[in-house]
């Protein structure tokens, strides 16, 4: 009888582990220092608001390619150096907004961060993501160039 | 049988018993089969509420899909190519023909997706959601206005809102289709396009997801069909599911085609089971009861039946014997209790019937009983036998000297004196009536019966009782006849006892106080 809560008592601290495991799964966090955080409707004003507004996709090509938000330049955060920033904003004080798939990547945080050491003064951070554009029914560009 | 033998005195325990337990295994089963049946309704119910959710959720899933594919689509065609392009430029020049043309171009040379929309129409609008031009291709025949769902829904926006896609299911003239409504320009409006498909050929899907014939029919008029299933759907459940449009119309009507049979053969199987279970367990509980009954209540009582019929016939001298459960043992102890009390009381019924009240020797009748048995029995054994006659002399006279209760102390002392006068167990001494006594005396000589007569008279002599009305003594004298003889057959008890009187008469007439006895032989 012993054995058999043995085993019962492990396969639960598994099932345990493994859930605290999932929810351990990385969030990109509540705020950015130094940032400005917009939600989808907030991109859409800035956009229409500020015609020198940088938008930058830090997602994956691939996802980039599949669709974004029109006029965005796609920039992967683990490519991103400061030439190549400054080759698409030459500006400190041009405002660059920073977007990727959504609350569970930190590919925007972290680029967002980047841009902010670079120099950028005027940092805007959409958290949500293309995730929360889609759910909105944002507006999606296919365009390439 | 007629009503009027139904007499509750002409059932037995048995019976009742019986037809008890039977009522019980009766509505054992009548339960069973009745809560099996609710059972089996409520499961079927249940399961009916899961499939109606079942199919709920999945038309919603295919909705979904199509929204994502429709969505998908709308912003492809409006964010670029020549849809876009030539809205722009009709906005210069007013001219809407080439803006048709690209509005048909999707429908010639397809697009991404294709596949899995059926395209109808694409139309585009204004900024204030004025119709501006659709696609000739598709239907005929569509109002050239915004859907009324999608109007409201669209009209007095600003800013970021306008540049939400928007969807609905709508419909005219008993037809329903699917719309989103994208903004023309992406992010900076300058008017909409709306892109409209049949939903139907995506909702056959649910045929797949349910894994089940499906059919589709108009949810405002049944007899407009989209879909049917291509086998037959005799002998299934249909499941309903009312797929609304977005103003609350019943846009389709979608029905899943259950095997009813296949989801009930688990419930029946456990139905069945359970029902047997329990009408088994309930029958087997039944037969030990029914075994117990027997062995305890209806043997024994039979038995004790049976035993007292026997002792109720006369047969007094048994006593019952049954072994049962403690009322089956006392009702034993108790009857056997009464059985000694009547045994007891029939024995002294018997004695007070052949005793004299007053003297409490034998009486008449028991004298009678005894002379004749002794008689027979003196004629197979050749034996003598002797009856002496006793009589107080002038008795009459005494009770009207003394009074009658002195009488009767009286004739207690003489008959007391008799007794003591005979020794021999077979001698019987009996009040043959009134102040007359008689003695039987079996085996015996006629010397002997002599001195016997004369240990009576010595006996009575002794008691000294006064008589002062006698007239041959001062004192209670007694005349005694007796007679002797071998019986005969010819002759019968009386005879003996006639004899005998002969014999008192003559000690009478000789003056009293003394004996005569005679035998056959001197007589």
């Amino acid at each position: 009888m012993k054995s058999v809560y043995l085993v019962f008592s492990v396969v639960f601290s598994l099932l345990l582990f493994s859930g605290n495991t999932w929810a351990q799964k990385p969030m990109a966090p509540e705020k950015l220092q130094g940032t400005i955080r917009v939600d989808a409707e907030a991109v859409v004003d800035l956009m229409v608001n500020t015609p020198n507004l940088v938008i930058i996709d830090t997602r994956k090509d691939i996802e980039f390619g599949k669709g974004h938000i029109q006029g965005a330049i796609s920039m992967l955060d683990t490519k991103m150096t400061i030439e190549g920033l400054k080759k698409h904003v030459p500006e400190k004080s041009t405002p660059i907004l920073l977007y990727c798939n959504g609350e569970r990547c930190l590919r925007s945080s972290r680029a967002a961060s980047f841009a902010l050491d670079a120099g950028y003064k005027l940092i805007y951070w959409f958290r949500g993501g293309w995730n929360e554009w889609i759910k909105k029914g944002m507006p999606i560009s296919n365009e390439t160039d | 049988m007629r009503l009027t033998n139904l007499k509750i005195s002409n059932i037995s325990i048995k019976t009742l018993t019986v037809t008890i337990l039977i009522l019980i295994a009766f509505a054992s089963v009548l339960v069973s089969v009745a809560s099996g049946k609710y059972f089996f309704k409520t499961a079927q119910e249940a399961q009916l509420y899961s499939l109606n959710r079942v199919i709920q959720v999945s038309t919603k899933e295919i909705m979904q899909e199509l929204h994502d594919q429709v969505y998908s689509i709308a912003t492809a065609l409006s964010s670029k190519g020549v849809i876009f392009s030539e809205y722009k430029k009709r906005t210069r020049t007013d001219d809407n023909e080439k803006l048709i043309i690209a509005l048909n171009d999707p429908f010639v040379t397809g697009f991404v997706g294709a596949y899995s929309v059926e395209l109808i129409k694409i139309r585009a609008y204004d900024l204030d959601l004025n119709f501006v031009a659709e696609s000739d291709k598709g239907i005929k025949g569509m109002p050239q206005k915004l859907p009324s769902s999608l109007y409201q829904m669209a009209q007095n926006r600003r800013g970021s809102e306008r540049t939400k896609a928007l969807y609905s299911l709508w419909q005219y003239a008993n037809q329903s289709h699917y719309s989103v409504l994208v903004p023309l320009g992406g992010v900076f409006v300058t008017g909409y396009l709306e892109v409209v498909v049949d939903p139907v050929t995506n909702l056959v899907k649910l045929a797949e997801k349910m894994d089940s014939p499906v059919s589709i029919k108009s949810g405002m008029d049944e007899n407009i069909i989209y879909y049917l299933p291509d086998k037959s759907v005799k002998n299934l459940l249909p499941v309903n599911y009312i797929l609304e449009t977005g103003m609350g119309e019943p846009a389709y009507q979608l029905t899943s085609y259950e095997d009813i049979e296949k989801l009930s053969e688990g419930v029946e199987k456990t139905v069945f089971n359970s029902i047997t279970m329990f009408v088994g367990l309930v029958l087997i509980i039944l037969i030990i009861s029914a075994w117990l009954f027997q062995l305890f209540l209806f043997k024994p009582l039979g038995l004790m039946l049976n035993q007292i019929k026997i002792i109720s016939d006369g047969d007094l001298s048994r006593e019952l014997k049954v072994d049962g459960l403690s009322e089956i043992d006392s009702l034993t102890v108790e009857f056997n209790k009464m059985i000694n009390e009547v045994r007891s009381r029939e024995e002294e019924l018997k004695k007070l019937s052949i005793i004299d009240e007053l003297t409490k020797i034998y009486n008449r009748r028991k004298f009678d009983e005894v002379l004749k048995s002794e008689y027979f029995s003196a004629c197979r054994t050749k034996l003598p036998l002797a009856v002496l006659m006793v009589d107080i002399d002038y008795f009459k006279n005494y009770n009207d000297t003394y009074g009658h209760p002195e009488g009767d102390k009286c004739l207690k002392k003489v008959a007391a004196a008799i007794m003591n006068s005979v020794s021999r167990s077979s001698d019987l001494v009996a009040r043959y009536g009134g102040e007359e006594f008689v003695v039987v005396l079996p085996d015996i000589s006629e010397s002997g019966s002599q001195a016997v007569a004369r240990k009576i008279i010595t006996n009575i002599a002794e008691l000294q009782i006064a008589h002062s009305a006698s007239k041959v003594s001062d004192i209670i004298t007694v005349s005694i006849g007796g007679f002797t003889s071998v019986p005969s057959v010819d002759h019968n008890p009386d005879f003996i006892v006639s004899e005998a009187d002969k014999s008192l008469y003559q000690s009478k007439s000789e003056g009293r106080n003394k004996f005569t006895v005679r035998s056959e032989v001197n007589s």
